[in-house]
């Protein structure tokens, strides 16, 4: 047996790792994978504190779309196919379910909020006071979590 | 207990194990993988990591620490977008598959990668702040009790600077700037404009500065950046791209310095010069700035530093010639590779609440020597499995001998103990040379770096000869300082220099040392001690016996676009593809002459792209 830590050839290990993490997309992770995502994006619309509630319409979006493009590998109609055709089709694919929830949500949501004279970057230059430090919370060193 | 720190996804990913607060190990991935600035999930680091620790299949983990919020940061991606539609619809349609795809699930990915290895799951992952993780970084392993931080970078989550203190185990931030108002973004879109590659040539640039006059700044400082008092700044969008473009510099930017972005490897122009020269300044005023206003704030004596941008060694020279702090101590692998090491040790020290121990005088970094090492007993296994010829050397006459072949002019090429962490070699995956040769500089370039360079060598100097030869009073173990040469070795200017082309410029000598002699006299040097790399020192002060001069050429064991050297195979492949007259692997030495004949495919340069 492969000792799992010899790294006197890397080179070999990594095949060896590579080969074995093929094998391991199964229909299993796909159907975690996707379970996560849905999670995810649930818990993002619940943590209204980092204003990703805003964002809940799009990540309702989220899920069909991950169901497509993110275990599109592990679906069975991709491996026959050639590649190149493959990840032309992904790239069509992405731009035709990303580009509408660009143009239709995004979008939107940001000119609602330049309507409403929102400038979440700062990039406006007028009316700077003399310092432009913002202060730190002290989440921002206690907190752990992901976000 | 052991605490796995991990930073991937964005660039040069990392891998560091902290055992109860010691550092075990540290890796970057590219240096196993090959790939420079390799961002994949660390799988070979993390496996090196476990091993150093002694941890086999069927052990578990105390924790895991994730360097940054990754949906905080995708957060982030989401305001940028939000705010700058209809503008951005390429940024979003390039950034949104992989997140998905991958950066939004790296819990699960670093789960299956310790499944992979057998490695019990630890009962968390925790992701401490991207500049808490920096400051972390650079605090914990500094000698201070007590210092004042300050972490500068591109970006993280959403903070691009912030100003803290660390006492103790403590770290608290009292202010930050926020994303897109970025000095590390300045920088590299500076750098891109001058045709370097963003998260590389920004060390091109900082090289190309002193070519330069500051001619440039006021108009900077009018139209680009507004700098206050405190260092505060906020960038003018107008004139840059990366704000949901496709581009780090804006066409305006062309406008406001007088012509088009240089293209990668073009000539370089005397424009290209002054802009380097110019932002160059600027980041030294800010950060001048930025440390007068923690001294005053903090009351602490001492800085410590970490972030990409405190790989800037000349402002990091200047900072310190400033007065401002007594003392000054960098994060080696100030970058978001030594992120890992600071996650894991953000995770020990302030997440647990365990006490550190600090004697004032040392680092906790070990020299930054925290890589894999490789035996006598395995490097002579392959060395014999490949039949490749070689002597001996005793380690008592290794020095001696070692020292000779550079005083004869030869090039030697050296492997041995732990490779370093963060981005510079530091004697053991290093070439080193004799720095008196004028040839010197102009051949290593293009027959060892295949590259043609206006940067100098960075020369390592025994640590109690340094003074005699630089201008500085203190170590810069880990060649984050520069300093000028002393005055009574350098050379006066030979007439107008402005007239001459730049390689021709950079082979002008400019001290008794010139290989590592930069045209504005200064160095970004290494001092050499014996408690960190005693073998290196041995080395170096054999070569002062020989020939007087403490101080060698030190330049990282790699070629143009590749990553230094790991393994011995690497080694080996390097030192024949290159005209490195010897290669020094651990005890044995190779002689360039009596190697079989070297057959490699005709295009091998095409696997490193140039960076
Ligand atoms: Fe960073």
């Amino acid at each position: 047996m492969i000792d799992p830590f010899a790294i006197w050839d890397p080179l070999h290990s990594r095949h060896e790792l590579q080969q074995r993490l093929a094998q391991a997309k199964s229909r299993r992770k796909v159907a975690t994978q996707t379970l996560v995502a849905l999670a995810v994006a649930a818990l993002l619309v619940a943590v209204g504190q980092v204003q990703l509630a805003r964002f809940g319409v799009a990540f309702g979006l989220l899920g069909p779309i991950l169901l497509l493009v993110s275990p599109w590998r592990g679906l069975p109609i991709w491996h026959g196919m050639q590649h190149n055709l493959a990840q032309l089709l992904q790239k069509v694919l992405v731009v035709a379910l990303l580009t509408p929830l660009f143009v239709l949500v995004l979008w939107p949501l940001g000119l609602w909020a330049r309507l409403r004279g929102e400038d979440p970057l700062r990039l406006k230059p007028f009316a700077r006071p003399a310092s432009l430090f913002v202060p730190c919370e002290p989440s921002d060193t206690q907190s752990w979590r992901p976000y | 207990m052991k605490i796995l720190g991990i930073s991937c996804d964005y660039h040069d990913s990392a891998a560091c194990l902290v055992d109860s607060g010691h550092i075990v190990a540290a890796a970057q991935e590219e240096r196993f993988t090959r790939k420079k600035g390799d961002a994949a999930l660390p799988a070979e680091s993390i496996k090196f990591c476990l091993q150093q620790a002694g941890l086999r299949p069927g052990d578990r983990l105390d924790a895991v620490a994730f360097y940054d919020k990754p949906l905080l940061k995708f957060h982030r991606i989401l305001q940028t977008q939000r705010a700058v539609a209809p503008r951005g619809l390429g940024q979003f349609l390039a950034a949104m598959p992989v997140w998905l795809r991958r950066k939004l699930w790296i819990e699960a990915r670093l789960g299956q990668a310790l499944d992979q290895l057998g490695i019990l799951q630890p009962d968390q992952v925790l992701f401490p702040e991207h500049h808490l993780s920096h400051a972390a970084s650079a605090f914990y392993p500094s000698p201070f009790e007590q210092a004042a931080i300050l972490t500068v970078d591109g970006v993280g989550e959403w903070a691009t600077t912030t100003l803290g203190t660390g006492n103790g185990h403590h770290i608290e931030f009292a202010q930050q700037l926020t994303y897109p108002h970025s000095l590390g973004l300045l920088y590299s879109a500076m750098s891109q404009y001058c045709g370097f590659r963003v998260n590389s040539g920004e060390y091109k640039l900082m090289g190309l500065a002193p070519y330069g006059e500051p001619r440039y700044v006021q108009a900077m400082l009018e139209h680009l950046i507004d700098v206050r008092d405190d260092g505060s700044f906020a960038l003018n969008l107008d004139y840059f791209d990366y704000v949901g473009g496709e581009q780090m510099a804006g066409p305006k930017l062309a406008e406001l310095l007088g012509g088009p972005p240089r293209a990668a490897e073009g000539p370089i122009e005397r424009r290209h010069m002054h802009v380097a020269r110019s932002v160059q300044e600027v980041a030294e005023l800010v950060l001048l700035r930025l440390a007068k206003h923690l001294r005053a704030t903090t009351g602490m004596r001492q800085l410590c530093l970490a972030g990409g941008v405190a790989l800037n060694c000349v402002a990091n020279g200047k900072l310190l010639r400033s007065g401002l702090f007594d003392d000054l101590w960098i994060q080696p692998a100030a970058g978001d590779a030594g992120g890992a090491l600071g996650a894991a040790l953000a995770v020990w020290h302030g997440h647990l609440g365990q006490p550190r121990q600090v004697d004032g005088v040392h680092d906790a970094m070990a020299g930054a020597l925290l890589g894999p090492e490789f035996s006598a007993e395995e490097i002579q296994t392959y060395l014999d499995s490949r039949s490749y010829p070689y002597t001996r050397i005793a380690d008592a006459d290794w020095p001696q001998t070692v020292a000779q072949l550079l005083a004869d002019q030869q090039v030697v090429a050296l492997c041995q103990g732990r490779m370093e962490f963060g981005p510079r070699a530091l004697g053991n995956r290093s070439i080193v040379a004799d720095p008196r040769s004028p040839q010197m500089q102009s051949q290593m370039n293009l027959k060892i770096k295949f590259r043609e360079s206006f940067r100098p060598f960075a020369p390592s100097v025994l640590q109690e000869r340094a003074a005699e030869w630089f201008a500085i009073d203190r170590p810069s173990p880990y060649m984050l300082l520069v300093a000028d040469v002393a005055s009574e070795r350098q050379l006066p200017l030979q007439g107008d220099e402005s007239t001459l082309e730049l390689t021709q410029w950079v082979n002008r000598p400019r001290s008794t040392v010139p290989a590592i002699t930069h045209v504005d006299y200064s160095a970004r040097m290494q001092t050499v001690s014996e408690r960190d790399n005693p073998r290196y020192y041995a080395l170096i002060q054999a070569f002062e016996r020989l020939t007087g001069c403490p101080l060698v050429i030190n330049t990282s064991f790699n070629v143009r676009g590749e990553p230094i050297v790991c393994t011995p195979d690497d080694a080996y492949r390097c030192f024949m593809r290159t005209s490195i007259d010897v290669l020094a692997l651990g005890p044995f030495l190779l002689q360039k002459q009596q190697q079989p004949h070297w057959q490699d495919r005709e295009n091998w340069r095409e696997e490193f792209r140039l960076d």
